[in-house]
This record gives C-alpha cells, sequence and structure tokens, in this order.
C-alpha cells in the first residue's frame, strides 16, 4: 500500500459514520446541557452550538471531545454582570447534574454516577465555554480565562470553524491530532490546527504524506521558530506561552516520527491495528496472546 | 545522591530511547525542565505476531533514583478505573507487580524494555480481558500485607509464618553467618543446612527489600522475630 493510501486509511478508521453510539451519546448529553442551560437562563435565551472539532470537522474517533459555547447576549445580565460570574454561574449550573473541572475558559463536564465504580468521575468528552458577544451582531465574544496571563479573552468562534474549515487541509489536521494523543505530545488541539494551517499555507495540493512529513520536519529542525496567531484577535491573544510548554516535545517526537517513516515507512507511525471483529473475537485474540507468555507476573496493589 | 539518574548517567537515557524507538515507536522519553523523566505516549497491547488489539495512553515517570527503584506507572486516557479491583491505586498509579519479585521480571539493571514487555504489557492484557469480562489471565496478588504474604508464601514454599519470619530476618540482614540457625526450622547451622539456598535468596531479595516485606507484614512477624538471628 502506498503511503497515501495507508493514510487515507487510517484517516477512514478514525471517522465517525453518523449513527455511530459514541457520536449519538455526545449529541444526548449536549441535548441535556442544552436543556439544563435554557431552563436556568430562560430570560437570556443563551446562544448553545457545537463548535470545536465537532463544527471543524477534525474530529477524530481516539480522541474526541464536543466543545458547546454558551454564549449570552452582550446587553443580558441575568447570568452574571461580569464574565467571570458568566463563567461560575454557567459552572454552578452545570455543577447540580455533573462534576465539572474548571479549564482555563472551559467547563469540561463528568458523569458523577461513576464514582463509586471507577473510583473518579468519567469524562463526557464535552467542553461548555461561556461566553459574552461583544455586540448585537453575534460574533465576537469576550471568553472568561482562569489561568494565564488576561482575565478576560476577545475571540470570534465562527471566524475559528471558518479558518480551519476553508484551509483545505482538514486531512492533515486530523491525521497530526492522531499522531498528537498517540505519542503523547500534550499539544493543544487548537494550537497545533493553528501550526498545521500555517505551515501548510503552501501546500495544499501537496499529497498527504508529503504534508505531514514537511510539518515534522519544520517541528523537529525549527521548533523555536514556530508561530501562530488567534485569527479572531491576532494582536490581542499571545499563543507563544501556551505553543512554549510543547516546543521541545514536538521537535523530539517529530524527530523519532521521521526516522521511522525513513526507516520503515509510515505503517511504523500508526501500526497496524487489529480491525476485526466482536467482542468474542477480541476475547479470542487476547486470550491467545496470554497462551504465549512465558513469565508471567501478578498485579498487586499495596493498600488493602 | 547527586542528580537524577539521566544526569549522572546519560548513557542510560540514550540506551532507554534508542529502544523505545525500536520496540515501541510511540512511547518517547521527555524529560522535564524540572529534571523529571517520563515515557509518555500509547502503550500497544500486541498479539504474538505483533497486531495491535488494544491501546492504552500511559505515563511512565522513571523516579530520581531509577534503576534501583521501579518506574511509576499510571494510565491516562481513563479507561481503567481507579479501583483496587483493577490493581490501580486513589492516585491513579498502577500497580503492574509485587515489587518484590521483579528479580524474576525485571532486576535492577535490566533494560527498561524489559519492563514494558513482560509486567506492563501482561498488566495491560490483563485489564483488556478484565473489561471484556474475563479473570485476570495470570491470577492476582491479594491487596496489601496479604499480597506479601502469599508472595512468600509462594517463593518460601511454605505457608507457616514462624519460617517465613525467620526466612525474612536473615535475609534482612546485610551478611549471612554460617553460625546461625538455619531459618527452615531444622535445629541445623545454617552452614550445615540451606545455606545454599539462602545464598540464591539472598541474590532475588536484598537485605533493604526484605526489610520492607518485615514492615509490610508487620505484627503478624514480630511475635517469631529475634532481635538478632542464632
Amino acid at each position: 500500500m502506498n503511503p497515501n493510501d495507508y493514510l487515507e486509511k487510517i484517516l477512514a478508521q478514525q471517522t465517525f459514520s453518523d449513527d455511530d453510539p459514541e457520536l449519538e451519546e455526545l449529541r444526548t448529553i449536549r441535548k441535556e446541557i442544552d436543556g439544563l442551560l435554557q431552563r436556568r437562563f430562560s430570560k437570556s435565551s443563551p446562544s448553545i452550538r457545537w463548535g470545536g472539532s465537532m463544527a471543524k470537522g477534525t474530529m477524530i474517533r481516539e480522541a474526541y471531545d464536543g466543545d458547546m459555547t454558551c454564549y449570552f447576549p452582550h446587553d443580558e445580565t441575568e447570568a452574571g454582570n461580569t464574565i467571570e460570574e458568566i463563567y461560575e454561574n454557567v459552572a454552578a449550573t452545570l455543577g447540580e447534574r455533573y462534576v465539572v473541572e474548571r479549564k482555563t475558559s472551559a467547563i469540561r463536564v463528568k458523569d458523577p454516577s461513576t464514582k463509586e465504580s471507577k473510583g473518579f468521575a468519567q469524562d463526557l468528552h464535552i467542553d461548555v465555554v461561556p461566553g459574552r458577544f461583544t455586540g448585537e451582531d453575534g460574533g465576537d465574544v469576550f471568553l472568561h480565562q482562569t489561568s494565564g496571563g488576561k482575565q478576560r479573552l476577545k475571540t470570534n468562534l465562527q471566524i475559528h470553524i471558518d479558518h480551519i474549515k476553508d484551509s483545505g487541509v482538514r486531512p492533515a489536521i486530523r491525521l497530526m491530532k492522531l499522531w498528537n494523543v498517540r505519542n503523547g505530545v500534550g499539544a493543544k488541539t487548537f494550537v497545533l490546527e493553528l501550526l498545521l494551517v500555517k505551515l501548510l499555507e503552501k501546500k495544499k495540493s501537496a499529497l498527504l504524506a508529503q504534508q505531514l512529513e514537511y510539518v515534522l520536519t519544520e517541528f523537529r529542525d525549527n521548533p523555536n521558530g514556530l508561530a501562530v496567531e488567534d485569527p479572531a484577535n491576532p494582536g490581542g491573544n499571545d499563543l507563544k506561552p501556551i505553543l512554549d510548554q510543547v516546543r521541545q516535545r514536538l521537535s523530539v517526537v517529530a524527530a523519532t516520527t521521521l526516522s521511522l517513516i525513513e526507516n520503515s515507512g509510515w505503517e511504523s507511525v500508526f501500526d497496524k491495528d487489529d480491525e476485526g471483529g466482536d467482542a468474542e473475537d477480541r476475547k479470542a485474540e487476547l486470550k491467545a496472546a496470554t497462551v504465549h507468555v512465558v513469565n508471567p507476573t501478578k498485579p498487586w496493589l499495596p493498600d488493602a | 545522591m547527586r542528580g537524577a539518574w539521566h544526569q549522572r548517567h546519560p548513557e542510560l537515557g540514550g540506551q532507554i530511547g534508542a529502544d523505545l524507538r525500536a520496540r515501541y515507536p510511540n512511547l518517547h522519553l521527555l524529560i522535564g525542565s524540572d529534571g523529571s523523566a517520563t515515557v509518555r505516549g500509547t502503550f500497544p497491547v500486541r498479539s504474538p505476531d505483533r497486531r495491535v488489539l488494544d491501546r492504552y495512553q500511559v505515563s511512565i515517570e522513571l523516579p530520581a533514583d531509577y534503576p534501583r527503584c521501579l518506574p511509576i506507572v499510571r494510565e491516562v486516557g481513563g479507561r481503567i478505573p481507579w479501583k483496587a479491583d483493577f490493581h490501580v491505586n486513589a492516585d491513579g498509579v498502577a500497580c503492574v507487580l509485587l515489587p518484590d519479585d521483579r528479580w524474576r521480571c525485571f532486576p535492577e539493571g535490566a533494560p527498561f524494555v524489559q519492563f514494558l514487555d513482560g509486567p506492563v504489557h501482561q498488566f495491560f492484557l490483563g485489564q483488556s480481558l478484565v473489561a471484556l469480562g474475563e479473570d485476570w489471565p495470570f491470577g492476582q496478588w491479594s491487596h496489601g500485607p496479604n499480597g506479601v504474604n502469599e508472595y512468600y508464601q509462594w517463593l518460601l514454599e511454605t505457608d507457616d509464618a514462624p519460617t517465613i519470619a525467620r526466612y525474612l530476618h536473615v535475609l534482612a540482614k546485610l551478611s549471612m553467618k554460617g553460625h546461625w540457625d538455619c531459618p527452615c526450622g531444622s535445629g541445623q547451622k545454617i552452614r550445615r543446612c540451606c545455606r545454599a539456598k539462602i545464598e540464591a535468596l539472598r541474590r532475588k531479595i536484598p537485605p533493604v527489600v526484605a526489610r520492607k516485606a518485615l514492615g509490610t507484614l508487620g505484627a503478624r512477624m514480630l511475635p517469631y522475630i529475634r532481635s538478632e538471628p542464632r
């Protein structure tokens, strides 16, 4: 299989079908959250819609999150006078039904019912991003930031969505998201997306494998030269500190990946998955693997 | 101790990096600005013909005193419950093996990939089966001191608590004297009884591990231990 066919196959494996159970569950939770927030803030009718990879078309099966906006009209104060109050009131409302984790601008919701069975609240793969429109046109919004330099961030969801949707490089973005997750790089998804769009601006017509190799080469050879800006607020939002956290990792992992491609081809990067079968087949395969273990070890736990 | 292991032995870090590239291309040794060393990425559960049957996102910390101390394994993808039944502590640390048993599968000085190939692979293989409703494929030690007790019962081939206590007490000493009473309980001196067996055991269970086992077993061993072997 040539590299592009292989990469296309990996992309297909990472694509949700429209009736996929995981996607259905995401939609169900979104509906629940939508209802919860609309009931609580019924006077101000917040704008609740999908953002993130769901809206941009860059979702991958291996690490998917649904980002939901909860933007309030600029002249509404039901949810709070300041955007910090809005953030806290949305978090408190979500906290009535879910376990919430406060992230920089988003609120992650988790399932409280798994605390007993799992020892932690299971991630529901949904982030809610509260904000307030800056004007009547429903474009720019202010978001509250719990960490980082500024407490208030100005952005525009539609510009972000269009920036990625119109980039012409979404397949490369999805594969690099998979690379990011598989290799534990830990780059923030939206920063990675912006990097890809910028780096591939003049490589849109290149084959997928060539695009990825070009990006990886830039990561490896020029980590300190990598720079991105927020298309919705180019001068206002400094993304450098976020990028600084992963420059070294991007470079180290890209070097390993390029060396793998050179020596063994793309299949050594994303590997051959076992594509087959139902749970019984999987069980049989796993059991067969245990037979070949020559020096078995048993797990233990220090605390009874 | 001066500095972390990768500063004292940079060649060790190089070896780990090279072995990972060759065997586990989605795992990477990353040295943080604070000097911490962590292997991050995706761990594959493989079939005998090397197909990937399952994947786990992991973070494996190599502590400052590695390789004396065992690596600390965490599954970070949220798949495995942080529950005792799954051999994961409340802080998310997975207990892939009983440390006393490391001589058998990952002795000090063995390459790091031996840890991945052995205990880590078997742990995640077991997790995949348990998630499908199966039992742990290779069994499991009981939690806490009971598991340590079971281990020494198996290793010493006895379930007699006084005998286990005497063996551990001898193993906990920095050196062994032939004129001590043999811990097997025969009434003979070590030199005339189980000397070879004890010397072999001392190569597997260093004094520090035996002392820790005695500490873990605690009260149940105290009645059988003299202050000094005789």
